[in-house]
């Protein structure tokens, strides 16, 4: 093993992605914490329940803002590049030969912001789709024709 | 490629398919109609569950006689074409290049009739690509030959041959496929005899799901209310005992418990062994494998050997004792399936069979010496992250109860829980350290080959040219102790056979990833074609027989 490991220069999605995730994160988390708010109301400690929703919410735009900086794509010659996470952070390859087909996915708030979601499907079992969201409609385009491109 | 269809009629099924397809609906159906007749037993007749019964029966016979009559086949000379439906007619054409496993089966009711159940496998879903319910004998042997003999040479077969496989032959029964296609050219690999499916029924856990589902059954039926078997314990240890119910009492009632479950799930697992594997077999030649084996039903597969992803050599501690080793094998497309447990096709290469029996297995298809590989151990400090992490949820399961014994029990009590959880951590200290001692990893030309654990030891053998995606990955606790982890996606649909090893060192991880990857973009550039070492020689050697013929 003499080959140095190289990693490409990797390109950030849209920063409008940043509100979309932290939107999700605070509806899916306000689910327990009004649960939690409810149990302390229950056992008279009422007054920790703003403290609750504050604390969840500074986390989820913490881990967000993390969560974006660290999320990050490449399409080489070779293939796709997936750098993501934030505790359990990862870095995925694969190969343009791998790519079965691929998806441009537009959900309701990606409507509203006009931002697409490319969807790289693959034969595997573990990560069948890979996706990179936050991309204008038209790089979304872009990347996928460059992805399915021909080399060689 | 798809083509028009030939001009002729095509092949139908065997004429008893109308039954068989009636009876998988039914047996689709058999967890709603259990559910019913236990949750929905009433003493309360109203004449509904027959009309009920009625209508189901008739609309399930409908869609099976529809099915049947609208089914056709068409053997061509590189692909077999399918037309099914009525109302929705599907026409499917499925190239013999790309047929990774044939999957047949056969239970008592086939074995009467003298037909069995192919199902064509791609890769390409959990499904399989072509279900033919069900063929003769001849006709299926003769397919899978003619499957075999294009993937071998590319060669299409003619007359006799292809008149068998689609039942075209004027004495079917009688009919056996031409010597140079024979199933019996191939040469006997392995087989499972008795003693070792008895030893393998001692070894695993297979009939946990047995007794789960007999208990279930008995709690269900409410047979087991007059038949308490712990009370029965009971009753003998006090027999033993006297009348005293002191600590003795408890402990000696438990360990007669834990021995009793532990025999009645050996006893189930020997029986699930033996109903699983009895006359297991493996025949093959240079290119291709074949597996038959079941007590009832009997169940196998054909495949390409280049067509394996993944093997998996089961070395676990009571594998060693017995000085026996178990081979699985994943294929695209041989998953669960429906309301399957098993996994369809060719599974095992051998379920259990000797070291020098598995060692030398491996070496004649593989072309592998697993006993003179040098192992790449895990990073320095794996043995003791590891052990951390162990120790972390061991203390989260004593400590409350540490807590709960010395506050509520005895002083006696509470020293011997404390004693157990010391036991209990120190073992886990040590198992995990020898864990790390023994796992590695090697990367050979064709494979990347896996060593983890040393009690439930497994080695994976990863076929580099069916590597689909290359991960490389971290925990915060990773990196704090400079490690990270690799781990490969493979073209198999079973969640189990997702290769990974983790605890090496960062640079070694990195490295790992990066070969990994150059490997599979190198082997995938030419997608038409394998490009592994062994996979060139397979090809070299059909194109000799080609030549040859």
């Amino acid at each position: 093993m003499t080959t140095a490991p190289q990693f490409p220069e990797f390109s950030m999605i849209d920063p409008r992605m940043r509100w979309v995730w932290f939107a999700q994160y605070s509806f899916w988390l306000s689910i327990p914490a009004i649960g939690i708010s409810i149990a302390l109301v229950v056992f008279d400690f009422w007054w920790l329940s703003p403290f609750v929703f504050v604390l969840i919410y500074l986390g989820s735009y913490f881990y967000v803002m993390k969560a974006y900086a660290r999320y990050g794509y490449a399409i080489a010659e070779a293939g796709l590049w997936l750098r993501h996470g934030v505790i359990w952070q990862a870095i995925r390859f694969v190969p343009r030969a791998r790519v079965q087909h691929t998806d441009v996915v537009h959900g309701p708030i990606d409507r509203k912001l006009e931002l697409a979601q490319l969807v790289v499907n693959t034969a595997g079992l573990q990560y069948q789709n890979v996706s990179i969201p936050g991309l204008t409609e038209a790089r979304a385009h872009e990347l996928r024709d460059l992805l399915l491109l021909q080399t060689g | 490629m798809a083509r028009d269809l030939p001009s002729s009629e095509g092949s139908r099924l065997h004429r008893f398919s109308f039954f068989f397809v009636l009876l998988g609906q039914l047996w689709g159906f058999a967890p709603l109609l259990l559910a019913a007749f236990f949750v929905g037993r009433s003493d309360r007749y109203d004449g509904w569950e027959f009309i009920g019964t009625g209508v189901g029966a008739l609309a399930l016979s409908a869609y099976s006689l529809v099915y049947t009559l609208s089914f056709r086949y068409w053997l061509l000379d590189d692909e077999i074409v399918i037309k099914k439906g009525f109302f929705d007619r599907t026409l499917r054409h499925l190239p013999f290049a790309r047929i990774s496993n044939i999957a047949h089966k056969q239970n008592v009711l086939h074995r009467i009739f003298g037909v069995v159940e192919l199902n064509l496998e791609s890769g390409s879903g959990a499904q399989a690509e072509a279900k033919l319910t069900v063929l003769t004998n001849t006709q299926a042997a003769a397919l899978e030959q003619q499957i075999r003999a294009y993937q071998l040479a590319g060669k299409p077969l003619s007359g006799k041959d292809r008149n068998l496989a689609q039942g075209l032959s004027n004495s079917s029964s009688s009919a056996e496929p031409s010597a140079a296609i024979s199933v019996d050219a191939s040469a006997k690999l392995s087989e499972a005899a008795l003693g070792d499916l008895i030893r393998l029924g001692l070894i695993s856990n297979r009939g946990m799901l047995l007794i789960g589902g007999g208990f279930y059954f008995l709690s269900q039926t409410g047979l087991s209310k007059n038949n308490n078997v712990f009370k029965g314990i009971g009753n003998t240890v006090s027999g033993w005992l006297g009348s005293s119910h002191g600590p003795l009492f408890w402990v000696l009632s438990i360990l007669f418990s834990m021995l009793l479950i532990l025999i009645i799930v050996r006893i189930a697992s020997i029986v699930v062994s033996i109903i699983q594997f009895y006359g297991f077999k493996l025949s093959g030649n240079e290119s291709t494998l074949r597996t038959e084996s079941g007590l009832l039903t009997r169940r196998g597969g054909q495949a390409r050997i280049e067509r394996i992803a993944l093997i998996v050599i089961n070395n676990g501690w009571l594998y060693r004792l017995f000085k026996r080793q178990g081979v699985q094998v994943y294929l695209p497309g041989n998953a669960m399936q429906g309301d399957s447990m098993e996994r369809s096709g060719m599974t095992h290469l051998t379920p259990v069979a000797t070291l020098d029996h598995v060692q030398a297995l491996i070496e004649r298809i593989f072309e592998l010496q697993i006993s003179a590989l040098r192992w790449q151990p895990l990073a320095a400090k794996a043995g003791r992250r590891m052990a951390k992490k162990a120790l972390f949820f061991g203390a989260l399961f004593w400590l409350p109860l540490l807590t709960f014994a010395g506050l509520k029990l005895t002083n006696e009590a509470t020293a011997a829980l404390c004693v157990a959880a010391v036991l209990s951590m120190a073992w886990l200290f040590y198992s995990r350290h020898k864990d790390a001692r023994e796992s590695g990893y090697v990367l050979l030309p064709d494979f990347w080959i896996i060593k983890t654990g040393y009690f439930s030891q497994t080695i994976q053998l990863v076929r580099r040219d069916a590597i689909q995606s290359v991960g490389l990955s971290s925990s915060h606790f990773d990196r704090t102790s400079q490690m990270a982890g690799v781990r490969v996606d493979l073209m198999v649909t079973s969640m189990s056979a997702s290769p990974k090893l983790k605890y090496l060192s960062q640079a070694d991880a990195a490295q790992l990833f990066h070969l990994l990857r150059i490997d599979a973009m190198s082997t995938l550039s030419t997608p038409q074609g394998p490009q592994s070492a062994i996979a060139r020689s397979l090809v070299e050697k059909a194109s000799a027989v080609s030549a040859g013929a």
